[in-house]
């Protein structure tokens, strides 16, 4: 069995201390590997960070993140990261982690993402320089999800975006917004790679579940969303999971 | 020519609050809901502290009209442990 405790849009700042410590307190006890889908910073500042990095010091189970927007607002995005990989959290943009937990391969890709809009209700790369820079930015960052996808030979494949995959886990956002919320090419890689969980954050205002085209699960694990410090979400059949997929 | 309808103007300032509020380097808040209603200008939603509810209110307020007031209903969240599990099969 693997427990899987995720929580996005955490936004710590610099009125945060000892805030999110006191929430994680309980979640070595409860799971075996804790995902932080972004925004894990209010502003993006560097000093932010540091406050992170010390509110995560305690947890005693890995912890692997990928950053969201507010968590590059101030251009700090490489300090942020670099401040949680020096206490051992590891974070994925395009990558992809392989850890060993209960005897089970349990791997992990993820990439912040960004919008685009979803199928039937989506910009394409035609236009203007900007507009063009948006959508292509969208392509790149999803098949760069699909390539640390792709890598994962293991017993569990968990995807982790910031920017949802579906628009199913929106619901409650105002539609004209879809656009900047996610991009259904996230979607995509995550089916072509058959994963066995997608998590995200980024739309407060969402719904927790959801299901990609191909059957993965997803959910909006935004903490307004869940409403509760963090979920967790429990594989039984890990193992033969794999053989299924092989 | 005719006047703007009050429902243009309401929508107006919550598009400039709504801005404001997202953009100022003191907040970068974005998910609270905003209400014009007559000279009430309305904020509800949750807030992780006092700090940032008071930040919130402040700027706000600074873009209300003269005329017109502020009535904050952001309340600070709880988030407590989970009591459940899901079992993803």
């Amino acid at each position: 069995m693997i427990r899987v405790a995720a929580v996005g849009d955490v936004h710590v700042g610099l009125d945060s201390r000892g805030r999110l410590r006191r929430e994680l307190e309980g979640v070595g006890a409860r799971a075996d590997l804790l995902i932080l889908p972004g925004d894990l910073t209010q502003h993006g500042a560097a000093e932010e960070g540091a406050v992170l990095a010390a509110e995560l010091r305690g947890v005693s189970i890995p912890i692997v993140a990928v950053l969201g927007n507010h968590d590059y607002h101030q251009g700090a995005q490489g300090s942020i990261r670099r401040t949680l990989e020096a206490i051992g959290v590891r974070v994925l943009e395009g990558e992809h982690v392989i850890l060993k937990i209960a005897g089970a391969r349990i791997g992990v890709a993820g990439v912040k993402g960004f919008g685009g809009g979803f199928a039937g209700a989506c910009g394409s790369e035609f236009g203007e320089d900007e507009m063009k820079a948006f959508i292509h930015h969208t392509k790149a960052t999803a098949e760069r999800l699909a390539e640390a996808l792709r890598a994962l030979d293991t017993d569990l494949r968990i995807a982790v975006t910031h920017y949802a995959p579906i628009r199913e886990t929106l619901a409650g956002e105002k539609l004209e917004i879809y656009p900047f919320l996610g991009s259904y090419l996230l979607g995509d890689a995550i089916d072509r790679a058959s994963c066995d969980l997608a998590l995200h954050g980024h739309a407060h205002l969402g719904t927790e579940k959801g299901i990609t085209a191909g059957g993965v699960p997803v959910r909006n694990v935004a903490r307004p969303v869940i409403h509760t410090s963090y979920a967790v979400y429990c594989f039984h059949r890990v193992g033969e999971r794999f053989t299924e997929r092989s | 020519m005719h006047p703007p309808r009050p429902e243009v103007v309401a929508g107006a300032l919550v598009a400039r609050i709504r801005e404001a509020v997202a953009e100022d380097p003191r907040t970068h808040a974005m998910d609270f809901s905003i209400r014009v209603v007559g000279p009430v200008v309305t904020i509800a939603g949750e807030v992780p502290s006092e700090a940032r509810r008071r930040a919130i209110e402040d700027v706000t307020r600074e873009h209300v009209p003269i005329g017109m007031h502020l009535k904050s209903e952001l309340t600070i969240a709880d988030y407590p442990e989970p009591d459940e599990v899901e079992v993803i099969e």
